[in-house]
């Protein structure tokens, strides 16, 4: 009887996108394979017998050059040779072993035909022009309404036999307070009778009460199946005016939970635009607050979507602009109109509108004129209300000090221009990496015309180009965690064994390119997404590449969004046990595209000069 | 069989490997070259260590030439058989049912036999399994066949005494050898993953001794590792090439 190894059927289940192949359909692929044991001394003779494959390394290290594509260290769970296959040229594979190993051919019968599976073949046309899969960024990314149906209501549904009486049933809603059952036959659904039936075809026509529900139940009734989501139950009810949906396993069919327009409106009231205006309609900070919690509670039980992010950095950042102009206003019922006209500045994430739960505050005063002392003790109060404030409403204090109730970070519109002129005419490295979190920034609260003087002053010297390079060189020295055979270079000191910080050796990298390019072409919005967006042509960078920095961007910030949330921690490392195969391709694919767009960027602002 | 040998590699299982009579290698095989001469990686798996009570409850093995293996030739049958299991079901996950199901081992050990003349049988311990295929053989009746096997526990020990490594405790476990050469890790006590693990263990072993694949079946002889079994019964020669 012809078999399959285990362990080949279980490494090309783990290998992504192979995972996405039925259980069939993979092992016929596994049968068909060849396993090679590739050594420096046969690899030529090897390769060449085996060419068409594509090769999937279980073991060894390699560095490969695969067409026309750059030369690539590559170690287990790695693919090459697909660039041949894809485009149908008998391209020469360039290889040095570096360790010898065992290989997968997986022929070109078997990859042609898992081809057909769209997911396979983006993956594999994504991994040959070098970019990140685009699939987890064009994923849909509305929250509540995407919800799968299980998760939305797991209450057991009740349910009768069709024999039972029509007062049986109607006791059984009373007693159970339901408007609505099912009734079953073997495990499987074959009606429903809601209260609107008991009206109108029961009370109404005068029918005797002890005939069996079948006489009045609503028979083939409309359903889902709970892999489904909220958005199509809605879309459900709506276009047949239902008010209850049985929910029904995939599978088997049997009955799971049933959604009303209840659980609808429920979730309707946890949307995050209520919370929102919940805090908005705050009064005094004791409702800001308790609204403020809601937030971190709706963001854990509404939007567990890797793309969620997308909506919830920028929900974050605006919540947390909607509390700061709260705060200040409270403070003014107590205290009277601000003296002289004030601007309230957020930096870093909250300034970009990428904020996780974890981020900290950053924030300034700036003034129209330099204040009196009187002034000045009014400003140093409220910076103190609103401050603390916010962190009674849960967005933490700075450990950097990085705040208004800072009295360094209170100053004149005059003074920080002087500010900005230093940072241009000395920018050594110490005095980058106080300054650098500042070049993110946006007015929140108060005289907005005071910041727009601000940026148009500094938009001058911020394109000065030994300033470019200074920040072209900052943005090198910290480099993307992957070892020179693609392997992740794990965080150190940490007791998990495999996380990666992905805040301060990727996220970061972006942002500071990102800030980079937009500074070096007078662009002064601060969001990374906004800055890449609005790169002009003459920029110099490839549309190409600008769009797989945009991806990439997103892609981390997913990924830390959903640890952040599943782990229910605020911190930055992830675990790559965490991460599907094909989230692990991606996540070396992303650090890979970070690494040449780092180099890129030194070449071009400085000269070469790393 | 391998892995469950593992347990007992201070045993008397172990001794076993020496003790058993082998027989000479002839001239062809001596003069063969390893890289072009098809490899058979099998493996049994049995109900006891005691080759005399033992019994097989499965068979698997794979083809193999040139460092490649061809996945389509991997073949799994679990062997008919009744009466005590042992310990087997434990290790293997094999029940009663299981082996009610499977295939007679005459079918089997007669399947085996066409690959007797031209393909060296690769096997972790090989003088074990190969004493039960002789046992069976013989109850079958089978004319003898004279099987060249490469044993990579063998192989490994001579290995690591060139190395004058150490050899310690379990050292020659199929999983500690496999990752001497970072192979993967095959953690599995199924006759065709024991198998195919033994196959790509001889792939690294003899890429070790041999990177460029030039040396022939005489010139690793010293290795001990390659020895010739008798299968089925004396004198009733099976006339073949070798």
């Amino acid at each position: 009887m012809t078999a399959v190894p285990k362990q080949v059927a279980d490494f090309l289940r783990e290998s992504g996108p192979f995972d996405l192949l039925d259980d069939e359909h993979r092992l016929n692929i596994a049968k068909k394979s060849q396993l090679i044991y590739l050594t420096a001394e046969n690899h030529d003779e090897m390769l060449q017998q085996h060419r068409h494959s594509l090769f999937l390394i279980q073991s060894g290290q390699y560095s490969v050059k695969d067409g026309e594509g750059a030369l690539k260290h590559l170690s287990d769970g790695d693919y090459f040779g697909y660039a041949a296959l894809l485009d149908g040229v008998d391209y020469k594979l360039d290889m040095t072993v570096d360790s010898p190993g065992l290989i997968i051919c997986i022929s070109k019968a078997s990859f042609d035909g898992a081809m057909q599976y769209p997911k396979f073949a983006q993956f594999f046309n994504a991994a040959k022009d070098d970019m990140l899969e685009h699939d987890a960024v064009t994923d849909a990314n509305s929250m509540w309404l995407h919800k799968p149906l299980c998760e939305v209501s797991q209450v057991k549904p009740i349910a009768l036999a069709k024999t039972d009486s029509i007062q049986s049933a109607a006791a059984l809603m009373c007693e159970k307070a339901i408007s609505s059952v099912l009734v079953i036959e073997n495990n499987a659904l074959i009606g429903i009778v809601t209260d609107r039936d008991l009206r109108n075809r029961v009370v109404a026509a005068g029918l005797d009460m002890q005939l069996p529900v079948e006489h009045v139940m609503t028979t083939q009734p409309a359903y889902l199946t709970k892999n489904k989501t909220l958005f199509d139950a809605v879309l459900l009810m709506s276009e047949r005016s239902i008010n209850h949906l049985p929910v029904l396993d995939a599978v088997s069919n049997e009955p799971v939970t049933m959604i009303t327009a209840t659980d609808i409106f429920k979730q309707q009231r946890n949307n995050v635009l209520f919370v929102i205006s919940d805090i908005s309609k705050a009064n005094n900070l004791y409702e800001l607050t308790r609204s403020s919690w809601l937030l971190p509670h709706y963001f854990s039980s509404s939007a567990k979507r890797l793309g969620d992010f997308d909506i919830a950095g920028k929900v974050l950042s605006q919540a947390t602009d909607v509390m700061t102009r709260k705060l200040i206003n409270f403070f003014q019922q107590k205290h009277g109109k601000a003296p002289i006209p004030y601007c309230w500045l957020v930096y870093g994430s909250q300034a970009r509108e990428d904020q996780t739960m974890g981020s900290d505050q950053d924030n300034a005063l700036l003034f129209a004129e330099e204040p009196s002392d009187e002034q000045a003790t009014y400003f140093a109060k409220m910076a103190e209300y609103v401050c603390s404030g916010l962190g009674k409403c849960g967005i933490k204090l700075c450990d950097g000090n990085i705040m208004a109730s800072n009295p360094a970070l209170r100053v004149s519109l005059g003074r920080a221009i002087e500010e900005s002129k230093s940072w241009v005419r000395q920018p050594t490295p110490e005095a980058m990496l106080a300054f650098n979190i500042f070049l993110d920034a946006r007015a929140a609260a108060g005289d907005f015309s005071l910041f727009k003087s601000l940026q148009k002053e500094r938009k001058k010297q911020f394109s000065n180009s030994l300033f470019l390079a200074a920040l072209a060189r900052q943005a090198n020295e910290q480099s993307v965690p992957l070892s020179m055979f693609q392997k992740f270079v794990y965080a150190k000191n940490r007791p998990e064994k495999d996380s990666i910080d992905l805040k301060h050796s990727a996220i970061a990298i972006v942002n500071n390119l990102a800030r980079l390019h937009a500074l070096a072409n007078g662009i002064t919005v601060p969001s990374t997404i906004g800055r890449l967006n609005n790169l002009p042509k003459s920029s110099g960078i490839a549309e190409a590449d600008i769009k797989n920095l945009k991806d990439i961007w997103l892609f981390l910030n997913r990924l830390r969004w959903r640890h952040q949330l599943h782990r229910k921690v605020q911190d930055n490392f992830i675990r790559i046990s965490d991460l599907s195969s094909i989230e692990k391709h991606q996540l070396k694919a992303a650090f890979k595209a970070i690494h040449r767009a780092q180099q890129a960027a030194v070449l071009k602002y400085s000269g070469g000069i790393g | 069989m391998a892995s469950l040998f593992a347990h007992f590699f201070s045993s008397k299982a172990f001794s076993n490997s020496f003790l058993t009579k082998s027989w000479p290698v002839s001239k062809e095989w001596k003069e063969s070259s390893l890289l072009s001469t098809p490899l058979l990686g099998i493996d049994l798996e049995l109900t006891s260590l005691q080759t005399d009570v033992a019994k097989i409850t499965s068979i698997a093995w794979l083809e193999a030439k040139a460092q490649s293996i061809n996945m389509d030739s991997a073949q799994y049958s679990l062997v008919r058989t009744s009466g005590d299991l042992a310990q087997s079901p434990v290790i293997h996950g094999l029940t009663a049912k299981d082996l009610a199901q499977g295939e007679h081992v005459s079918v089997l050990v007669k399947q085996l036999e066409s690959y007797s003349k031209t393909h060296i049988w690769v096997l972790h311990n090989a003088a074990l399994d190969m004493q039960v295929l002789h046992k069976v053989a013989t109850s079958l009746k089978l004319p003898e066949s004279y099987i060249l096997t490469l044993d990579t526990m063998l192989l490994e020990l001579y290995l690591l005494n060139k190395a004058q490594a150490p050899v310690k405790q379990n050292a020659l476990t199929l999983e500690e050898c496999r990752q001497r050469y970072q192979l993967p890790s095959a953690p599995n006590h199924n006759a065709l993953d024991d198998a195919l693990a033994s196959l790509t263990l001889a792939f690294a072993q003899l890429h070790a001794i041999d990177a460029k694949g030039v040396a022939t079946i005489g010139d690793l002889l010293q290795s001990k590792a390659f020895r010739v079994f008798r299968v089925g019964i004396e004198g009733k020669r099976n006339v073949g090439k070798r």
